[in-house]
């Protein structure tokens, strides 16, 4: 089972602004609510809808019945660009420069639709803004983690609005949060090349691992930040400039170490697989024990984001997007079923 | 005897009594009207039912006697003669008082008839008199009806409404005090006072007729004098030459290209008159002039009467199928012997020379275009085709490349002469863009070939402006890359002092190299392929490489400059050589400084006409460079000190998910910060 609700996130890229006004940006975060799938899609500022799939009874094969694969009704979300997307049963949230807004699912595909609320977390000066550049939902108990561009991991009580927890440790950013589902506890991975462990009962730091530190795993060459964070009960994987590896939490040492040359940008447990993208078209699938089962090719160059379909046990869905303005779908690991793009 | 006078006599109706009833045969009918009866007057004293008593009696006398008679004669003659004649005698008398009593009868008869006839005749009277009555009764109804009935002519006519009339007319006419209370006094006075209105708008009407009379009449006499006139004027003229070529007015040499102007086809004419016009009122830079020969002109629309040249007597050999259809070919892209040249001058004296030609059988108009300088230019190899001109005005409008001829309708034309395209012919004739037929009027409509398009001065005087804006910004902005290119050959990227500020003052990458390139370079070189795929680079676009240097790093930018540069801004694609080759589908800082000259270009247009664009961004590259540089971590594994020593001020290296530099250059404060 994958952690929380999942979410994609993509490059922005750049296009020139034509005289035919085509769209600046391509998708930045793909992100699945929970229960109906509508894949939304963050870019340079705006938040993009492609169509749900309505759930249509698959047929004999398993064979999905093709959506429209056209994105749907750009609004100018946030002023800035959208880092990160998160999703609940109701709301949407989006995570921007220095500020966090919830939209309503039901409304947002209409025209006009306004954000429910925004909060911005407190930041020590006004020359520069921290970014979110990570969100992550508990659905139980309605809270949901930033991970913040000046280093602070805080925490978000949905039904309160208040900002419960703020977790300071990481002397850079935090690029990545992850739940794990048993205990409130919250990981984090930054710029620095850490990952901690947070207690939220107690509100301190309970574990502190420095990758880059471990022979196995460093590549300093590339660097030391860490980008994707990934859990389930007591593993978990990370990488970035490090090389991607599983490690066993309650002992805090690597298991496997993952050879995949390039820098990865996200990684998600499923099943027994990890699932990796990062530089170069492919989507990488490992199983535990360090091999590589398969190299999926996709049409974006780089991979940024992977999402999963929360709870489906029988349709697998699974989209990724990255530097590209099309956005890969598969309903099979093996093979991209076919790309959604923005009209 | 008198029995049968009696039945003899039974017609008459008047008769006197029985005594003079033997002078009845003896008078005859010619006393009849004087016969008086007497019983005439007996009849009224007698009673009519004794009469018939006593006639009762007499017949049964009668037949008593006559029975007797019967039976004495049946006894025996002799004996009873006496008593037969007796009572012969009595039977004649009886028969006499039947005959009276039959006239009685009959005179009663006679009265009563004639009473009846009398009442009958009153009661006809009356009844005639009745008729009469009722008929005039009825003729009198009828006429009363009519009379009712009568619409008198005055209502007919329309007369002002009550209030008006109180209002306007004169007391004496309207006299309120009778006319408020009787509505025929009313009326009458209504129908006066129209009369006299009426009558006087006839007056009024009359007097009218006569002024305008006057007038027409007054109009002759001044067309006759302007008429006049026109002779004069002309020996005005005549005489004022000398005076205008005294004093450099040469107004007569306007006329006289007028009267050429007259030779012109009309698409030519149209584009004359339009941009003299527009010369005159708007543009004082823009010089209208026609050249060419007009008696060739004047030669085309002769019917070709000598013009069949006495054939040599000898062997005539048939021109060979190609040089027929070479001269077809020729014929059919025949040019006017007129050409329209327009010549703008722009500010700093450069002059761009346009010569419009138009190709009869085709129907389209060509241009050349032809640049002189103020002062000489030096030219830089890679501004080789900025001012050729053929490229010169490619794509002034977008989409308008000038390779094919826009009027459908010469496709078949070409086919039949096996001409493919009109671009081959291009050098010699001159390029057929679309706003070139806009000016001259005629417009083509999309797809369908129509016969006649005629030239439409409407369509030409919308085109002009905003053509010759076009043309002008064009050359200038060729003009001003013309000059950019020749010092950025020599490695020096000129920024102007008012761009100074987009820049910090230190930068230390330098312009190394600045080549044009042909677009199949261009479209070979692996990190192009995003720009020619969103249709950014065609083949009527300008491609240049530029390579900039700082150490060991060398930045490979790939430009594609849009003919309509500046509105449209060159596109860079980068591939930085150091460590690696780097570029957007592996870098995302890389992808960052290409988003840095590409989508945020409007920060680089400079001062008003924009033509810095492409050396801002040339400068702006050079700083992206040094920020990219300078702002790599170190690397521990590698000895040594870092290459490129950071003396940017950044506020932080990196941010957001995607870990980028910070590339924005903030002015005064002179660091760097994320966008």
């Amino acid at each position: 089972t994958t952690p929380g609700a999942p979410r994609a996130r993509n490059q922005k890229r750049k296009r020139n602004r034509k005289r035919r006004h085509r769209p600046v940006a391509a998708a930045t975060i793909a992100t699945w609510r929970c229960r109906r799938r509508r894949a939304e899609c963050g870019g340079r500022g705006s938040c993009c809808t492609s169509r749900c799939w309505r759930r249509a009874r698959p047929r004999a094969g398993g064979s999905w019945r093709p959506p429209t694969t056209s994105g749907r009704s750009p609004s100018s979300a946030h002023n800035g660009p959208v880092y990160s997307l998160a999703s609940t049963e109701r709301l949407l949230l989006s995570g921007s420069d220095g500020e966090i807004r919830a939209w309503s699912w039901a409304e947002l595909g209409r025209k006009g639709c306004r954000e429910l609320w925004t909060r911005r977390p407190p930041c020590r000066s006004s020359l520069e803004v921290p970014e979110i550049n990570g969100l992550e939902v508990n659905q139980r108990d309605h809270w949901v983690a930033l991970a913040g561009g000046d280093g602070a991991v805080r925490v978000l009580d949905l039904e309160s609005g208040a900002f419960t927890h703020e977790l300071r440790g990481h002397q850079d950013l935090v690029h990545v949060v992850a739940l794990r589902e048993q205990l409130p506890q919250v990981l984090s991975g930054g710029e620095d090349g850490t990952v901690r462990l947070w207690d939220l009962r107690t509100g301190a730091q309970v574990q502190l691992i420095e990758v880059h530190k471990y022979q196995e795993c460093s590549r300093p060459q590339l660097g030391k930040w860490i980008r994707c964070l990934a859990t389930e009960s007591d593993w978990m994987v990370c990488g970035g400039g490090p090389a991607l590896t599983l490690w066993h939490l309650r002992s805090g040492t690597p298991t496997t170490v993952f050879g995949l040359a390039q820098p990865q940008h996200h990684a998600l447990f499923h099943q027994d697989l990890v699932l990796s993208g990062g530089v170069g078209p492919a989507l990488h699938l490992l199983q535990l024990s360090g091999d590589v089962r398969g190299k999926v090719p996709v049409t974006p160059a780089a991979l940024r984001s992977l999402c999963l379909h929360p709870r489906s046990p029988e349709h697998q869905v699974l989209t990724v997007a990255g530097n590209s303005p099309k956005i890969d779908v598969f309903t099979n690991l093996g093979y991209r079923a076919f790309s959604l793009s923005f009209t | 005897m008198s029995s049968e006078s009696s039945k003899k006599r039974k017609p008459k109706v008047i008769r006197t009594d029985g005594a003079p009833a033997e002078g009845k045969r003896g008078k005859g009918d010619t006393d009849q009207d004087v016969r008086y009866y007497s019983e005439e007057s007996e009849v009224d004293l007698r009673d009519p039912i004794k009469d018939y008593e006593l006639y009762r009696e007499t017949c049964q006398e009668l037949q008593r006697l006559m029975a007797e008679i019967q039976e004495l004669k049946s006894r025996g003659i002799k004996e009873n003669a006496s008593e037969i004649d007796e009572r012969r005698v009595q039977s004649c008398v009886h028969f006499m008082t039947l005959k009276k009593l039959n006239r009685l009868a009959h005179i009663r008869l006679k009265k009563g008839r004639d009473q009846t006839h009398e009442a009958k005749q009153k009661v006809d009277a009356y009844h005639l008199q009745l008729q009469n009555l009722l008929y005039e009764v009825m003729h009198l109804q009828k006429e009363i009806t009519k009379c009712l009935e009568f619409k008198s002519k005055h209502e007919e006519i329309e007369l002002v409404s009550l209030e008006e009339f109180y209002k306007e007319a004169p007391p004496e006419i309207s006299r309120p005090a009778i006319t408020l209370t009787e509505p025929h006094q009313q009326t009458l006075a209504r129908l006066d006072w129209e009369l006299e209105q009426r009558k006087r708008l006839a007056e009024k009407y009359k007097e009218c007729l006569t002024s305008k009379e006057k007038i027409l009449k007054e109009i002759e006499v001044k067309k006759e004098y302007l008429s006049s006139l026109q002779p004069r004027l002309n020996s005005i003229m005549q005489a004022s030459l000398p005076v205008q070529e005294y004093l450099f007015m040469p107004f007569d040499q306007a006329h006289k290209q007028y009267e050429t102007a007259r030779h012109l086809p009309p698409p030519l004419y149209v584009l004359f008159v339009q941009a003299s016009a527009y010369g005159q009122a708007c543009d004082k830079k823009l010089v209208v002039a026609i050249e060419g020969s007009v008696e060739e002109a004047k030669a085309l629309y002769k019917p070709p009467e000598d013009s069949q040249a006495v054939l040599p007597p000898q062997k005539r050999r048939r021109p060979t199928l190609g040089v027929q259809l070479d001269d077809k070919r020729k014929e059919m892209l025949k040019r006017h012997p007129l050409s329209v040249t327009l010549d703008l001058k722009c500010k700093d004296d450069n002059v761009l020379h346009l010569t419009f030609h138009y190709l009869m059988n085709l129907n389209v108009m060509t241009v050349k275009a032809k640049v002189t300088t103020a002062m000489e230019m030096t030219t830089a190899i890679s501004a080789g085709d900025l001012l050729s001109p053929d490229s010169l005005l490619n794509c002034l409008y977008p989409g308008d490349h000038g390779r094919k001829t826009p009027n459908p309708a010469n496709q078949f034309q070409f086919d039949k002469v096996g001409i493919l395209t009109l671009s081959d012919y291009v050098t010699e004739l001159g390029h057929p863009y679309v706003w070139v037929q806009k000016l001259g009027g005629l417009h083509f409509p999309k797809d369908q070939p129509q016969h006649t398009v005629a030239a439409d001065n409407s369509l030409s005087a919308s085109h002009m402006e905003l053509t010759v804006k076009l043309l002008r910004s064009r050359l200038q902005s060729r003009l001003a890359l013309h000059k950019q290119f020749a010092s950025l050959e020599h490695g020096v990227v000129p920024v102007s002092s008012e761009c100074q500020q987009l820049f910090p003052t230190k930068i230390v990458s330098r312009l190394v190299k600045w080549t044009a390139i042909p677009y199949e370079d261009y479209a070979e070189l692996p990190y192009t392929k995003d720009v020619i795929e969103a249709g950014l680079a065609e083949d009527t676009h300008l491609y240049y490489m530029a390579l900039i240097e700082r150490g060991t790093a060398k930045l490979q930018a790939a430009v594609v400059l849009n003919p309509g540069y500046s509105t449209l801004p060159p596109v860079f694609s980068l591939c930085l050589n150091w460590k690696g080759e780097r570029n957007s589908s592996n870098d995302d800082n890389i992808r960052a400084m290409e988003s840095e000259v590409n989508v945020y270009y409007k920060e680089l247009w400079g001062p008003k006409p924009g033509y810095q664009l492409l050396t801002n961004q040339l400068q702006r590259l050079c700083m992206v460079l040094d920020v990219y540089l300078e702002t790599e971590p170190h690397d521990p594994s590698v000895e040594g000190p870092k290459e490129f020593p950071q003396e940017k001020m950044c506020l932080r290296l990196v941010r957001g998910p995607l870990r980028l530099k910070p590339f924005k250059f903030n002015y005064p404060q002179g660091f760097f910060s994320h966008r």
